[in-house]
């Protein structure tokens, strides 16, 4: 089934060397999202209806990771941001990254991003490599993200804002010459990631500015989802909002499993953060020291191991492997 | 004479003001002779500016005086710091052209403190004397140049006299286009008030079309349409306007300052204008004020506009007569040649 | 879905002018200018005329296409190019030294485009490599070009008898002949930039420049075209300048940058950036060209109408306050 609905896997992700000798074979890819071209939300009805909260991941564990970054480090001048920061996201897994202040969550995200060139280490996204250059690279690889501005124009509608910088051209040769775009299509299919989310948007006529905090929220996951084709990264998501929009955006997030993609969410929130993800990174001095399933551990622990209060799992000059669970 | 080169630390900083123009001037007080200074003007505008600085030159030469000449490079400030350094010099007289007049009251101040006297061009101020157009004068003989036209071709009957306008030149303004106004009724007394009607043209030719424009549309029965100005430019924006609303054959103008009434492009609506032979200024200032000094019989320091120490007449020409004038270089060259005294009015212009 | 009653439209606002939709604001301009016409109409009959329309639509002509030009600017974010003046009168004097030549048309159109676009890269060039705000870049260009133009010439005009004299006094079909290529660019304009993938990109750069960057579009890229196109489009009213405007000086189209604002303001372009029709330019650009005509018929002195220019600038800044407010 997984072979029938993903047809393109093959000819797409078996290009390419191995990269940096995890463990990839040929036989697990079939996981792999299928959104290569251009977005088409029917197709996520072909993708497989997992439903269940928290233990999607461990089906997936035996997979490679969607993602992972080894050895990662930044520095600003004589300031270390970051010293050793190791990651891997599984599919359609919601990880949660959770440090203190200065920790250097931020500066991880940037450079999963694409915002912040990384000085050392690698991030490698279904086994490939990616150089990033710049936020283009890592949306080009599929990797989008959510900042807390969230990236709106508020004078611009809804479906102006899901297809900004990839505006559809008409496919109409002499408007397409003219540069015109195809507000129809575009128009149809924001519909439709935001139904398949089931957000509320009050019209493709209202500008953005005109908008609840948490429907710009969603929005701004709408687009990540429609345009990300395997990784989402939320930072601080709830961080703005009131304690019903809070709850209505953390819905969304649970719901994303559905739609085949994985999530890394950074938030301050412990227990939001426990309800929504299947595992857990904690970062500390800019090192990611311990990771954790949701069903295993508890806030306490967590806890602990932001502070310092407890150590995490692995020494500094083992933090290379992949921690996984 | 002999002309002495800058002494060393004058020549540098006047250089670093960036406003060195004169060359081989003689001077510091220690020499013997008469000394004039000359601020120009130093607007990149026009060439009057330039010229004035070399009749002024040639005249003080003949009479075997000392000359400075500095740019005020149309900035108020550097006008000021050469008021300063000519007053250091040794200067014995002055004159200047400050197109930017606000440091005018502290030019002044400087020269009157050092006992200089100072000559200034078109901009009164008190404390110095005054050397202008006769504006009201020049007004009034523009204004009987279209007389005589709107007499001869109209039978003193327009439908319409239109006065444009440059509120910003102030009494300057109310001289020449009232002048004009006064010199076209001495003609034709018998034009109705109500058939004079004016609009703000602020002097330019392009910035005015549109207020002439509407003018013209709020009298959209006028057929025979004088018009007079404070300038050629003013005049030319209303006869532009009557040829984009299709009404140009019947429009009469008649300006001042003769900028647009000479060359190839002349309007054929533009039926004259007044020239002032603005290098001819150093001629009345010299005349009437320098040389009386430098003979030691300084006049009373007439200040004002209105009672100026000398004054320019305006020169009212048709527009076939400017072919007969001389342009402005071999202008200056006969008028060096003149007799001491002798204007450009008094050389060229076709109706003295 | 469980979410789907509790996110709506609760906390919103709905559309600004209730029944009209987008176009209220259109509307509302273009009710205000026909009171304004009718009212002049009722007290003075005579101003009903095609004199009337002629002088009101040859004013039109130049400040709608500069407008367009600055319009596109602030919608894209640059706030306001004020270096206007000194493009026009650039690519306006290289227009008169091309008819001078004995250019053709076509010629000193192609002349007059490439001088403004260059102006434009210029312009561009500053801001994107020195960082610098597009105001005060302008302004100091504005003032360098005029203080480097009166070192060029002091009075240029087009030869009178050329083609191009003739294009500034003629009529075609009732108007003005400088008046039809400003009334479709403002069609052509209006229409494209809303519609195509670089107007889009260009309002979303204007809207929120950091959002803008994220989706991956160049900010450096995107200033450099709308400088260069602006740039492009003041060439153009120079050809409608030079044709009109009869012997011009080096500060002749300084009295032009006000009634270009205002009209960019009235028009409900944000100059914050990110919002602005440019369709609407052409009741704001008729509705702030009819009042100094309407002022003449009601017989106010001339001196007045400047003071009535500087009060059309503080009612069009107020306006557009009013609407921003308004605005959810």
């Amino acid at each position: 089934m997984f072979a029938a609905a993903h047809p393109s896997v093959h000819h797409r992700f078996n290009e390419g060397p191995f990269i940096r000798g995890t463990h990839v074979d040929k036989s697990v890819k079939f996981g792999l999202h299928p959104k290569y071209e251009s977005p088409d939300p029917n197709m996520d009805h072909m993708t497989v209806q997992d439903t269940c909260r928290g233990n999607g991941a461990a089906l997936q564990t035996e997979m490679s990771p969607v993602l992972e970054a080894s050895h990662v480090a930044k520095r600003y001048g004589a300031v270390v941001a970051l010293h050793d920061a190791s990651f891997s996201l599984q599919h359609k897994e919601v990880h949660g990254l959770v440090g203190d202040n200065g920790a250097g969550k931020s500066t991880f995200l940037k450079i999963l991003s694409g915002v912040v060139a990384a000085d050392a280490g690698t991030i490698a996204v279904d086994g490939q490599t990616i150089h990033m250059r710049g936020p283009q690279d890592a949306m080009d690889a599929g990797i989008e993200t959510v900042y807390q501005d969230l990236a709106l124009v508020d004078t611009m509608t809804a479906y102006q804002n899901v297809y900004l910088g990839r505006e559809e051209l008409s496919r109409n040769p002499v408007k397409r010459w003219l540069n015109l775009v195809d507000d129809r299509l575009m128009r149809r299919r924001a519909a439709e990631v935001l139904s398949s989310l089931a957000v509320r948007i009050p019209s493709d006529n209202v500008p953005v500015k005109s908008m609840s905090g948490g429907q710009r929220q969603c929005l701004a996951i709408a687009r990540a989802l429609l345009w990300g084709r395997r990784i989402v990264i939320l930072d601080e998501p709830t961080a703005a909002l009131g304690v019903r929009e809070t709850e209505q955006v953390l819905e969304v997030i649970r719901d994303l499993r559905k739609h085949d993609v994985s999530v890394i969410v950074v938030s301050h929130n412990m227990q939001q953060l426990m309800s929504i993800a299947d595992r857990v990174t904690v970062m500390r001095l800019g090192r990611t020291i311990a990771t954790r399933s949701v069903r295993e551990t508890e806030i306490p622990e967590i806890v602990g191991l932001i502070t310092g209060a407890i150590p995490g799992d692995l020494r500094e000059e083992r933090t290379a492997e992949p921690a996984t669970p | 004479m002999g002309h002495k080169t800058y002494g060393a630390a004058t020549s540098a900083g006047a250089l670093a003001f960036g406003l060195v123009l004169g060359f081989g001037a003689p001077a510091a007080a220690q020499d013997d002779g008469f000394t004039l200074g000359m601020m120009v003007g130093g607007n990149p505008c026009c060439e009057w500016m330039k010229s004035q600085g070399d009749v002024a030159r040639a005249l003080a030469e003949a009479r075997g005086w000392n000359y400075m000449e500095l740019s005020n490079n149309n900035d108020p400030a550097t006008a000021l710091r050469n008021a300063q350094i000519l007053v250091q010099e040794g200067a014995d007289a002055a004159i200047q052209f400050n197109g930017q007049p606000s440091s005018n009251p502290a030019i002044a101040q400087v020269m009157n403190a050092a006992g200089v006297p100072i000559v200034t061009y078109d901009i009164a101020q008190e404390g110095m004397y005054f050397v202008g157009i006769d504006n009201l004068g020049a007004g009034i003989a523009g204004g009987e140049g279209l007389g005589a036209l709107v007499r001869d071709e109209w039978d003193c009957n327009p439908d319409l006299v239109v006065s444009a306008e440059g509120a910003a030149a102030g009494i300057v303004n109310e001289w020449r286009t009232g002048g004009m106004r006064t010199g076209l009724r001495n003609i034709c007394p018998e034009i109705p008030d109500e058939r004079w009607v004016s609009f703000e043209s602020q002097g330019d030719a392009a910035v005015g079309l549109p207020a002439a424009r509407d003018l013209l549309a709020a009298h959209p029965e006028a057929v025979r349409i004088a018009v007079v100005g404070l300038n050629d430019g003013g005049v030319l924006s209303l006869i532009q306007a009557a040829e984009q609303l299709g009404r140009a054959d019947e429009v009469m103008g008649w300006g001042q300052d003769g900028a647009f009434i000479t060359g190839d492009n002349v309007n054929p609506a533009l039926k004259g204008s007044v020239f002032y032979f603005l290098e001819s200024y150093a001629v009345n200032a010299i005349r009437d004020v320098i040389e009386p000094i430098a003979a030691g019989d300084a006049p009373p320091v007439r200040w004002e506009a209105g009672d100026p120490a000398s004054q320019v007449q305006g020169c009212p020409v048709t527009a076939e007569e400017p072919a007969t004038v001389p342009d402005m270089e071999e202008r200056v060259r006969l008028l060096l040649e003149a007799p001491a005294g002798t204007t450009a009015y008094d050389l060229f212009c076709p109706n003295r | 879905m469980a979410l789907a009653p509790t996110i709506d439209g609760k906390d919103a606002v709905g559309p600004r002018w209730p029944g009209l939709g987008a176009w209220g604001p259109a509307l509302a301009l273009v009710a205000v200018w026909l009171v304004l016409i009718a009212a002049t109409g009722l007290y003075r009959p005579d101003f009903l005329s095609h004199q009337t329309l002629l002088a009101v639509t040859f004013t039109m002509s130049i400040v709608g296409v500069l407008a367009v030009a600055q319009a596109l600017v602030a919608i894209s974010g640059g706030f306001l190019d004020l270096s206007q003046p000194s493009g026009l009168i650039l690519s306006g004097l290289v227009t008169v030294r091309l008819a001078e030549a004995g250019m053709p048309m076509p010629v000193l159109i192609l002349g007059a485009l490439a001088t403004g676009a260059a102006w434009g890269l210029v312009n561009a060039t500053i801001i994107v490599l020195a960082k610098l705000n597009p105001v005060i870049v302008t302004l100091a260009t504005n003032f360098i070009g005029l203080a480097a133009l009166f070192l060029l010439f002091q009075l240029a005009q087009v030869p009178r008898g050329t083609a191009i004299h003739e294009f500034g006094r003629t009529s075609l079909l009732g108007l003005p002949a400088i008046w039809w290529p400003m009334a479709a660019l403002i069609l052509v304009a209006g229409f494209f930039l809303p519609r195509t993938r670089v107007g889009r990109r260009a309002i979303a750069v204007g809207g929120n420049r950091q959002a803008a960057r994220a989706r991956g579009i160049s900010l450096p890229r995107t200033r450099i075209a709308i400088f260069t196109l602006s740039g492009a489009l003041v060439g153009l009213a120079s050809v409608l300048f030079v044709a009109s405007s009869g012997p011009f000086n080096p500060g002749s189209a300084n009295f032009l940058q006000l009634n270009v604002i205002a009209s960019v303001i009235l028009a409900g372009v944000s100059l914050a950036g990110g919002r602005g029709n440019l369709w609407l330019l052409f009741p704001s650009v008729g509705f702030l060209s009819t009042i100094p005509t309407t002022l003449v018929f009601f017989g106010l002195a001339s001196d007045w109408q400047l003071i009535f220019q500087g009060f059309i600038l503080v009612f069009a800044v107020a306006f557009d306050g009013y609407r921003a407010r308004r605005a959810p």
